[in-house]
């Protein structure tokens, strides 16, 4: 037979759990901890977390030094994968689209080709909608930031 | 003594169900709920480590931007650095003494 006290006890545990659930969804936690929670989901490449996590940050306590860094080792995070991923899209346009009567041109015209330049459409394609992506990530730190 | 052991034991077993609870309701809602009691202690903790972390994220960004070693990047780099991130390199340039 579990007694009264054992209960309460447990039910105080759980209040507590709970309780401090929602002060960390709502923004109520110190500001610290936010920030570090982003950082940390930066650190897994996980910039919506992040992004969500900075935006915690400020929502209830002032800006500090501490958010206007790690919001810009965040768009800064941000900025190197769009440069990277631009990088690639202008090596791929190489390809694809080269300078007329290049070597590359007159490649793109034999059959056996169509193939790989089908496919490198489609990656193409993937990374503009990746930069798409990063573009409305990026907005969203910077227009509630 | 016991009392302590007791009430340690309820409560953990408390913390427990708000687990599963956390676990269950995530699976069933597939909302997100924050991690829990842990986050007091960590909150503490956090204080504490944010500059180091900020410090560890920044080194990563030039990393990634220069793709070497902080420690190694050129004075140019540097600068380069800093024209984008003025508030992170001012940022380093006092944690580090720079």
């Amino acid at each position: 037979m579990i007694s009264v006290s054992f209960l309460t006890s447990m039910l105080a545990g759980l209040v507590t759990k709970l309780g401090i659930d929602q002060l960390m969804k709502h923004g109520y936690m110190p500001q610290a901890t936010y920030i570090k929670a982003a950082l940390k989901a930066l650190e897994k490449d996980d910039l919506d977390e992040a992004i969500r996590s900075y935006h915690l940050s400020v929502r209830r306590w002032r800006p500090s030094q501490r958010t206007e860094v790690a919001g810009e080792i965040i768009a800064s995070a941000i900025a190197v994968r769009i440069a990277k991923l631009e990088r690639r899209v202008a090596e791929l346009d190489e390809i694809l689209y080269p300078r007329r009567f290049s070597r590359q041109f007159w490649l793109n015209l034999l059959p056996r080709n169509r193939s790989k330049l089908q496919a490198l459409q489609e990656e193409r394609k993937g990374y503009e909608e990746a930069i798409t992506v990063l573009n409305k990530i990026r907005d969203n730190l910077n227009q509630r930031g | 003594m016991s009392k302590i052991v007791r009430t340690t034991a309820a409560g953990g077993v408390g913390f427990l169900a708000g687990l599963l609870l956390e676990r269950g309701l995530e699976s069933l809602t597939g909302l997100d709920f924050v991690d829990g009691l842990f986050a007091v202690s960590g909150s503490v903790l956090a204080a504490l480590s944010v500059n180091r972390d900020l410090v560890k994220a920044a080194a990563r960004n030039i990393e990634q931007m220069f793709g070497k070693d902080p420690l190694e990047i050129s004075e140019g780099e540097w600068r380069q650095f800093k024209e984008l991130n003025p508030k992170t390199a001012e940022w380093l340039e006092k944690a580090l003494k720079i």
